[in-house]
């Protein structure tokens, strides 16, 4: 068993299929880092991955336009962290409340409207989004086919998370979204509007998660099923917490994931007989001891899931 | 004076959501291109039309009852676990492992004996998350999270391996032997012996948070815990208490789903209800005799909106989209109360 | 030409004067310091200063120009920067970062290379030494207030308002401080101190103004003046009111501390140090101190509420230690503590259940772990009526305590602690905010306890209640106790001395 593991073909297989199940979840979960470190908590993620996965592929099928869907997609994710933004920034309720609640919602909705448009019908799969090859990079033994030959979101993707990682390390702006998230009080006292700052990250937040759940329609599947999100939006939570609040650990987290979900559909090809559900649980064990292993060092944001009410200590 | 003014805001308050909830009910309605009166009157046929309808009700009810009650009481003290889907599956494989294995114990006694089982295991897995939160602060919205996934993806590896029926090969566990079967007690219906213990599980409830000094205390933590501590009573035992009979109940749940209902153990065999409870729960304000009626209520939705799906097309996920939404607006009262107050604001204006 | 102007101040809170007509005027290179107790309205007059509040009238000149700051911004960008009591700082950010926060001068991608080098400048010039990468949560609070202090050099003002800020310092620390702003003085800068200390005042400012109840009473050349004076100025009129306060006999012991300290690593802002305190039965112990000097932590010490790290607590001859919170109320501890809200009640729940807090589990309340609902009733009856508590509406005991008035929920409080088995009553700012009538209530309620034989500890910041019922005054101040003296040997000098931190012999 071990010799047909250790083969280049296989490695290789196992890497790419490890990024392409990661992806949402790095989507997810860069859009939660930017709201979290402002201070709000979006348990929602989940719906509003849902409603990204569900408007683009309505807005692909209908439109028979791949842009247009992913543009639809932005847009269902953005609807659905707004109205948590709603929810949590002006009305001032509790954020995992509102953000279950909204679960809920999205869930009912997507697969309602799906009933609605499909009739009943299956849908053929869309033409999903191609991979391009970087000439050189890809061509790299092992990592090459696995990150640089994937399509157009995964590589948008990257630049993000190194711009994000460059905005909170080197400029002036993420340093006071850093600071809503830590201290509100600190910073209104430093001239920043922090509602107004959190409702900017909760437009992240949408966008990001919505792409997300596009992805999974229009790179991976091709399809929308209901319920098709299926607690990845919940694992990007996850990620984002063992990867500290920054970018590239929660990259690491969401590879884990990722990983961990390639080698059960890989072992399972070969026929090797580990259970895949055994497998599964190696993920959610692995956070659960991961998160007593930060105790102490916590790097969550101070002020995360408070709400802020100017003039208020 | 401000008692009765709270009141009256909450009583519009209710109005309101009814209305706005029964209107977005009528418009997916209208949406589906089905006729609202015609789709209504099937709606309260599906619910009281035959008997068989009206008891699976309560047999639908029946885990949203005790997984909701699961919720209501640890919620009360402020620990926010969404783990009943997890407790859930921990209860239905410890209740269904009993009930297959101890075949010398009789019918009755292995019955309770599996019942009582699935509670514990289910309260013990619940408290994991609560000693996570207790001693390590860590947020126990995660971690029952995280545990629910565990919970289900070993219930898939159970059911395929050693609880899995060695006479067929499909991912269930082998039939539960009639005797230690909740039996059914309405015949040619679904109504089983289990709802009787979910109703009566709700007054124990009601009674251990309103009557005893333990509830009395759950409550005390949940408002205020720095002044709960400063006069006596221990945060940390309330925490771990609540988890661990918010656990116990979820997890009798899915005891009685296996032993009443499907009379084995399989996949999906929750149908979501762990996450649904959390809703209901918030709904009914944590309140156990609350948690009674919006699960029924609830349940009664889904009957009726599967009687619509069958015979108009009208699809049933509408109870789903209801349920959120109501949740939604409980969350957004406030906002009638500003709306009121700028219509006033500009109406006196003009005066 | 004076930096800051300020002229006829006036503001209200509801009808009730925090300031009235006050007049400030503080010059370049001059440190001037605010004198007042607790709610004379010091802070109140700088956050008028600051744009922070709005003043109902009166006007604000800044360098000779009409200047009402609206906002914060506002009086940064013109020149005024406001240390307050609780930092503005973000913990897990560098000093650096916290320095350059939001700052308008920013470029989009921070030039941290050359901030880092002008702060490092400024803070060697005026000798705030401070290391700009460590992050704000492993400095002490010294360290976290030169930071304060360097964010608004940074920004360029010229008047710099310090509220309280030795509060929190070390002896070593506070002198360290005053060089500095001895430094910041030489160059020019104005600087405003909030105080209540009178050592400090006399040692680092040139003028002082004093307020009392929202009033402005002296303004004084700090060289003209002595401690004496200014106490005599802070807390003014003699006492007038006078109590029911019997003879008792006093002869046994009810509380004795030996050399208590407490664990304020892990509980508590504040540390209290080897206190020896002795409370006999019959008598009225009142804790006089400057707030944030220990006088929280010696009641939760006592209390159980915070563990103690060395000493022994003794009560009636029966030893406290590894008692929990439950039994020593049970052997006689009650607690009527500061934060009502926060500490005491559970505002969420009703009037008969936050009169059980502690007895709910006792007979006729509870058997066998069931509630009796009906004697629950009855006693939240009884105990309103005794304690004249009122609820608005016709909800009655079933009034849920958030409602109540101040008045109303300390009256609660009372009820419920001042049990026939107290034996030891601990008080803390019993009055604070309470109207008239009820300030009298309590006050009564307490007399009653020490007439009865029972021992009780008065925490208060005011001075004047504390002379009017006491029979013995200590004075709390660093955590330490600095003085006990009898009811007939306390003026009001020798008290305010002592919570300034001079001792008598100091003063002569």
């Amino acid at each position: 068993m071990l010799e047909q593991i250790l083969t280049v073909s296989f490695m290789t297989a196992f890497l790419a299929a490890a990024v392409r199940l990661a992806v949402p979840l790095m989507y997810g979960g860069i859009g939660e880092i930017i709201a979290e470190k402002s201070g709000i908590l979006n348990i929602g993620m989940e719906g509003v991955m849902l409603s990204g996965a569900f408007f683009s592929f309505a807005g692909a099928w209908f439109s028979k336009s791949l842009m247009v869907g992913l543009l639809c997609g932005i847009l269902g994710g953005l609807a659905v962290s707004l109205l948590h933004g709603l929810l949590s920034i002006t009305l001032i309720q509790n954020q995992s409340v509102s953000g279950l609640a909204i679960n809920m919602l999205m869930l009912g909705v997507t697969s309602f409207l799906y009933k609605l448009m499909s009739n009943g019908q299956s849908y053929q799969q869309l033409e999903t989004f191609q991979s391009i090859a970087l000439p050189g990079l890809s061509s790299i033994p092992l990592i090459g086919p696995a990150f640089f030959n994937c399509d157009i979101l995964t590589y948008i993707l990257y630049i993000f998370l190194i711009l994000t990682w460059l905005f909170y390390k080197k400029t002036n702006l993420g340093l006071s979204f850093a600071a809503v998230g830590e201290h509100p009080r600190a910073a209104e006292s430093a001239g920043i509007h922090v509602n107004q700052y959190r409702w900017i990250v909760m437009i992240f937040n949408g966008v990001l998660g919505g792409i997300g759940g596009a992805y999974l329609v229009l790179v991976q599947l091709g399809v929308f099923t209901e319920n098709m999100i299926s607690g990845r939006g919940y694992i990007a939570l996850a990620t984002v917490i063992l990867g500290r609040y920054t970018p590239f650990g929660m990259f690491g987290a969401a590879l884990l994931f990722g990983a961990a979900n390639a080698l059960q559909i890989r072992l399972q090809t070969i026929g090797v007989s580990i259970s895949p559900f055994l497998l599964a649980i190696l993920p959610y064990a692995l956070t659960l001891i991961a998160m007593l292993g930060a105790i102490g060092k916590s790097s969550e944001p101070e002020a995360l899931s408070q709400p802020y009410v100017k003039g208020s200590r | 004076m401000q008692n009765e003014k709270n009141r009256t805001r909450a009583v519009t308050d209710v109005i309101i959501i009814l209305v706005l909830t029964i209107l977005t009910g009528t418009i997916l309605i209208i949406a589906c291109g089905a006729n609202p009166a015609d789709a209504y009157a099937l709606f309260f046929r599906g619910i009281f039309g035959t008997k068989a309808g009206f008891t699976e009700i309560f047999v639908k009810a029946c885990p949203l009852i005790l997984t909701g009650l699961g919720c209501a009481v640890v919620y009360r003290t402020g620990f926010f676990n969404i783990g009943a889907e997890g407790q859930f599956y921990v209860g239905a494989m410890i209740t269904t492992i009993i009930a297959l294995n101890l075949t010398a114990v009789p019918g009755i006694l292995r019955l309770i004996l599996a019942l009582a089982a699935g509670f514990v295991a289910g309260g013990l897995w619940a408290l994991i998350a609560a000693v996570f939160k207790a001693k390590f602060n860590i947020s126990e919205i995660i971690v029952t999270i995280m545990l629910n996934y565990i919970a289900i993806n070993f219930l898939g590896y159970a059911v395929r391996s050693f609880l899995m029926d060695p006479a067929g090969n499909v991912p269930q566990s082998a039939k539960i032997d009639e005797a230690a079967q909740l039996k059914v007690l309405i015949p040619a219906t679904r109504f089983h012996a289990g709802i009787l213990i979910a109703v009566a599980c709700v007054f124990v409830v009601w009674f251990f948070l309103d009557k005893t000094t333990m509830g009395y205390e759950l409550r005390a933590v949940g408002l205020n815990k720095r002044g709960s501590a400063c006069n006596g009573i221990s945060v940390m035992k309330n925490i771990v208490l609540s988890a661990f009979l918010s656990g116990g109940l979820s997890a009798v749940a899915g005891g009685i789903e296996v032993l009443a209902t499907q009379k084995k153990l399989l996949e999906g065999i929750s149908a979501n209800c762990g996450y649904t409870a959390v809703l209901i729960a918030l709904v009914a304000f944590n309140h156990p005799i609350g948690v009674l009626i919006v699960a029924v209520l609830y349940s009664a939705m889904q009957v009726g909106a599967s009687s619509m799906q069958r015979q108009m097309g009208v699809p049933s996920s509408i109870v789903n989209i209801l349920i959120g939404v109501v949740v939604v607006l409980i969350l957004a009262r406030e906002l009638f109360h500003k709306i009121k107050i700028r219509n006033n604001k500009e109406k006196g204006g003009r005066a | 030409m004076p930096l800051l102007q300020m002229k006829h101040i006036c503001k209200s809170f509801s009808g009730v004067y925090a300031n009235e007509d006050i007049n400030l005027t503080v010059e370049k290179g001059e440190i001037h310091a605010l004198l007042g107790e607790n709610g004379a309205g010091k802070t109140t007059l700088m956050n008028i200063l600051f744009g922070l509040y709005r003043a109902d009238s009166g006007e604000i000149f800044w360098k000779d120009q009409l200047a009402n700051f609206t906002s914060p911004k506002e009086a940064i960008a013109a020149g005024v920067g406001m240390v307050q009591q609780h930092f503005s700082l973000v913990n897990k950010m560098t000093v650096l970062d916290n320095v350059i926060l939001n700052l308008k001068g920013n470029a989009f991608v921070l030039n941290r290379a050359a901030a880092r080098a002008r702060l490092v400048e400024l803070a060697e010039k005026y000798g705030l030494q401070v290391n700009p990468d460590a992050l704000i949560c492993e400095l002490s609070v010294g360290e976290q207030q030169r930071v304060e202090i360097l964010k608004a050099l940074y920004r360029n003002v010229e008047l710099l308002i310090l509220d309280e800020p030795t509060g929190v310092l070390t002896p070593q620390e506070t002198t360290q401080f005053f060089d500095v702003l001895r430094n910041l003085k030489n160059e020019g800068y104005g600087i405003i101190i909030i105080t209540h200390r009178m050592s400090e005042i006399m040692a680092i400012s040139d003028r002082v103004t004093i307020l009392r109840d929202g009033k402005q009473v002296a303004d004084l050349v700090t060289a003209e003046t002595n401690p004496g004076e200014l106490s005599a100025y802070m807390i003014g009129r003699e006492l007038n009111e006078s109590y029911n306060i019997e003879e008792t006999p006093k002869a046994e012991n009810m509380l004795v501390m030996k050399h208590v300290s407490n664990d304020h690593k892990h509980h508590g802002r504040h540390k209290i140090e080897a206190i020896d305190l002795v409370i006999r039965k019959g008598e009225i112990l009142g804790i006089a101190g400057v707030e944030g000097n220990g006088q929280k932590e010696l009641a939760e010490v006592i209390t159980g509420i915070q563990k103690k790290k060395s000493g022994q607590i003794i009560l009636d001859g029966q030893d406290m230690a590894g008692k929990t919170i439950r039994e020593r109320y049970e052997a006689g501890i009650s607690y009527i503590s500061e934060d009502r809200l926060s500490d005491s009640l559970i505002t969420g729940m009703n009037i008969i259940d936050n009169l059980l807090l502690r007895d709910y589990k006792k007979l006729p309340f509870a058997k066998h772990s069931i509630v009796n609902r009906s004697a629950m009733r009855k006693n939240a009856k009884e105990k309103m009526q005794q304690y004249q508590v009122r609820a608005s509406g016709k909800s009655g005991v079933d009034t849920q305590v958030r409602l109540l008035s101040g008045g109303n929920q300390q009256k609660l409080i009372i009820a419920r602690e001042l049990t026939d088995s107290a034996k030891l009553i601990i008080a803390s700012q019993p009055t604070r905010g309470l109207d008239i009538g009820a300030t009298e209530f309590v006050r009564q309620q307490l007399i009653n306890q020490r007439n009865a034989g029972k021992a009780v500890m008065l925490i208060s910041a005011d001075l004047e209640e504390i002379m009017a019922l006491s029979d013995r005054i200590a004075v709390l101040f660093g955590g330490k106790i600095v003085g006990v003296l009898s009811r007939e040997e306390a003026t009001v000098q020798k008290i305010g001395l002592l919570m300034g931190g001079i001792s008598e012999e100091e003063e002569k």
